[in-house]
């Protein structure tokens, strides 16, 4: 976070000094996310019991947009997330998904054994419409998009109630698309800092509707290690809530 | 220069010479005494049971080998210990029948794993021949090393047993021990 923050500041003494007159035809946003999965799946399955249900992620985005007229903007942006950050909660979910017949152990392994890769990429292309007032800007906009969304591997351990009875579970949520469609709608809240600079808040929704995905569950047992293996499949509307916060550069002076 | 190589050299030798016999010279651990209790894994994990009736899925014994650390041993930089009284065959028996293949007094060895970190591990292979011991320090200062063995083959009716668990070391030193009877339920 301190390294977030350190880039953000820099970003904006270094643009500040490169304040020009008059609009540009393009605008380089440069932004952090945080993006909270919201998505309601069925409670039945175990993949509403690992993190998908309520994942929380940090990410970045950076999107390029192109000054059509005074009130309308067409934009291009890609957003990457990093892990989940929402661990301890999963473990609570898989305690409550398990509860009448096993004890979820070994629980520090319940995590995306993929750490260095960014869980989830989006690319979308959209239009805004703004407005100004001063130097506050408001926008509106829709876009659509792919979202590519890395397959993850859980594992950890069950031992069953009353029993000398363990097993390592292990878990890969496998999307059935390698690109899914989604559409966000959004709203941006921009400051004037200067004639290049501007400072933005802004929110956006990602739905990504029926995205088909196998759950990959092999349960071995430990002692004879005898693995079973299943795969259930599931169509699930992936939802998606962003609060981003960033800046904007004003490029090519008109 | 040949002296310099026969230096570098000389040191490489004596280095792995002592990296190779530090650990058995300074790092050892004596079985002095064994004991044994009863354990019932109903819940997270095994835990020494006073009861006189378990159910069979989840019972288990806890093996406790006392142990006396050498001279030489220094607990406090090194937990783990080689046994030197390693130990060269375990029975495990049944004052009952056990099941129609088990009569009273037969080993009862593979009814039983060891179970710890999450693996299973064969009695014979995990106690016998060299190994590190995973020891421990009581509030008295004595060292024991605690081990479980979780009953995996389940006998064939409810009878009460007394579970007796006999070592025989290398060495030919024998340790013997005898959980409280239990009554194991189906």
């Amino acid at each position: 976070m301190k390294t977030l923050t350190k880039f953000l500041l820099i970003i904006l003494i270094s643009n500040c000094a490169l304040s020009q007159d008059d609009e540009f035809r393009f605008g380089l946003h440069i932004g952090v996310d945080y993006a909270n999965q919201i998505s309601n799946f069925s409670s039945s399955s175990i993949y509403s019991a690992i993190d998908e249900n309520q994942a929380h992620h940090f990410g970045i985005h950076a999107k390029a947009s192109l000054n059509i007229n005074s009130n309308w903007l067409a934009y291009f942006k890609i957003q990457a997330t990093g892990r989940n950050i929402n661990l301890p909660e999963t473990t609570n979910s898989l305690e409550s998904y398990y509860d009448d017949h096993f004890y979820v152990l070994q629980t520090e392994r319940v995590r995306n054994t993929e750490e260095d890769k960014p869980e989830n990429i989006f690319a979308s292309i959209g239009g805004m419409y703004r407005w100004t007032q001063n130097k506050w800007e408001y926008q509106l906009g829709l876009g659509v998009g792919f979202a590519s969304m890395s397959n993850l591997e859980y594992a950890y351990i069950l031992k069953e109630k009353g029993a000398n009875q363990y097993y390592e579970i292990n878990i890969v949520p496998k999307y059935g698309n390698m690109v899914n469609l989604f559409i966000e709608p959004n709203a941006n809240v921009a400051y004037q800092l200067n004639r290049r600079l501007k400072i933005f808040v802004s929110g956006t929704y990602n739905i990504m509707p029926n995205v088909p995905i196998t759950i990959h569950n092999t349960k071995t047992d430990l002692y004879s290690k005898f693995p079973i293996e299943s795969d259930k499949s599931y169509k699930e509307s992936i939802q998606f809530l962003n609060l981003n916060l960033g800046l904007v550069i004003g490029l090519w002076q008109k | 220069m040949k002296m310099i190589k026969f230096g570098v050299y000389l040191l490489l030798v004596s280095g792995l010479i002592f990296a190779c016999t530090q650990k058995y010279d300074n790092e050892l651990v004596n079985i002095e005494k064994i004991n044994l209790f009863l354990s019932d894994n109903r819940f997270e994990e095994p835990t020494t049971s006073n009861e006189e009736s378990l159910s069979a899925k989840a019972f288990g014994l806890k093996l406790y080998l006392d142990l006396e650390l050498t001279e030489d041993s220094d607990w406090e930089d090194e937990p783990d210990f080689s046994v030197k009284n390693t130990i060269d065959s375990i029975i495990i028996t049944s004052s009952s029948n056990f099941d129609s293949e088990h009569q009273s007094g037969e080993n009862l060895i593979n009814h039983f794993s060891v179970f710890e970190n999450y693996m299973f591990y064969s009695v014979q292979d995990y106690l016998s021949g060299d190994r590190v011991a995973k020891v421990n320090e009581r509030k008295d200062g004595s060292f024991f090393e605690s081990i479980d063995l979780l009953l995996k083959e389940l006998p064939t009716q409810e009878e009460n047993h007394e579970f007796t668990i006999r070592i025989v070391t290398m060495n030919n030193e024998v340790f013997e021990a005898t959980s409280p009877s239990i009554q194991l339920t189906l």
